[in-house]
């Protein structure tokens, strides 16, 4: 049941096709977790929880940086040199008080990641590092609950969307890390910003069942030279 | 002429960023092959040393994966578009 107040924060979101007070009773019961809070998933976790998300997981360790500003929107010049949880914690509350947010001061590993899983219905997968994308995707898989897959490098990004039992997942996508890839990549905030606000449209379709997923198919945006690709993914899809 | 559309991540690894090449070749696996002569670079990240295709690296015709297709060995037509998809974690 939505407050009144409610009512009003969500009133032009709830003016969409399909969505109206039932579709944002849906967006309030929804759990997701976002790892990392960086370019791509401080952009996701804002989207969220403008949009009402009713509990948002977000992991990301280390301290704010100076080389974080130019992306990490959830990350201010005032926090440097603090916890940049922190920072994401209190510009998400100042955003939208009646989220809930859980912050986690570590980054996802094979050791936290089913813990963590465990607290949310979806996953959107924002790490710069294979192995935590990885992690992730193994414990979503275990525990049979979707994942948004998004990535960017320069001014190129990747978005699709898993789903147990009507996907294959992450590895069969890419079964093995390329050799080459480094945590640290050019990027732009405006790209990694347009890529984020996709996922997070992706995170609303599926609990509101508005749309279509992006589900068996990878969608490659080239921003450098505005190309759009729809890719069918060839995949195996668990039983 | 088939066109290559070079990935920002391959882009990198070149003298000057290109995002596409034009190469007369009949099969995806000649085309590859080709670029791969003109930009020597890129060879380790799309071929094995005895050209065999890199696991990770996946290749579409004209939105098409060409292990749905016929490999190295599909086809092109001249109008025919070949991406190259490399792994991305970018976050």
């Amino acid at each position: 049941m939505l407050t009144d107040f409610e009512q009003k924060r969500y009133e032009w979101q709830m003016w969409t096709e399909g969505v109206g007070e039932a579709g944002q009773e849906k967006l309030k019961n929804a759990r997701v977790l976002i790892s990392r809070g960086g370019g791509v998933g401080s952009v996701v976790a804002y989207e969220l929880a403008a949009a009402g998300v009713g509990k948002l997981v977000v992991a990301h360790g280390g301290n704010v940086k100076p080389s974080d500003l130019n992306r990490q929107l959830l990350m201010t010049h005032d926090h440097l040199g603090q916890p940049r949880i922190e920072s994401i914690c209190r510009r998400l509350n100042d955003l939208n008080p009646l989220v809930e947010i859980e912050g986690v001061g570590e980054n996802v590993s094979e050791d936290n990641a089913d813990e963590l899983v465990e607290k949310v219905d979806l996953v959107v997968d924002c790490a710069p590092l294979f192995p935590e994308r990885y992690a992730m995707n193994d414990a979503a898989r275990r525990q049979r609950k979707p994942m948004i897959e998004n990535a960017m490098f320069d001014g190129e990004a990747y978005l699709t969307t898993f789903v147990p039992g009507v996907t294959g997942c992450l590895r069969d996508l890419w079964p093995e890390p390329p050799p080459t890839w480094k945590r640290e990549f050019p990027v732009f905030g405006a790209v990694s910003g347009t890529i984020a606000c996709m996922a997070a449209y992706e995170a609303i379709k599926y609990f509101t069942g508005i749309g279509d997923l992006l589900t068996n198919t990878l969608l490659r945006c080239d921003l450098m030279t505005m190309r759009f690709h729809r890719l069918p993914i060839s995949s195996s899809i668990p039983p | 002429m088939p066109t290559i559309l070079i990935p920002a991540v391959l882009r990198r690894q070149l003298p000057r960023p290109v995002t596409e090449v034009s190469i007369d070749a009949a099969t995806v696996g000649e085309a590859l092959t080709s670029l791969c002569y003109i930009h020597p670079e890129l060879k380790p990240s799309l071929f094995k040393e005895d050209w065999t295709l890199r696991r990770f690296a996946k290749v579409f015709v004209d939105e098409e994966d060409i292990h749905i297709l016929n490999g190295l060995n599909t086809k092109l037509a001249p109008e025919d578009e070949i991406l190259i998809l490399p792994p991305i974690a970018g976050g």
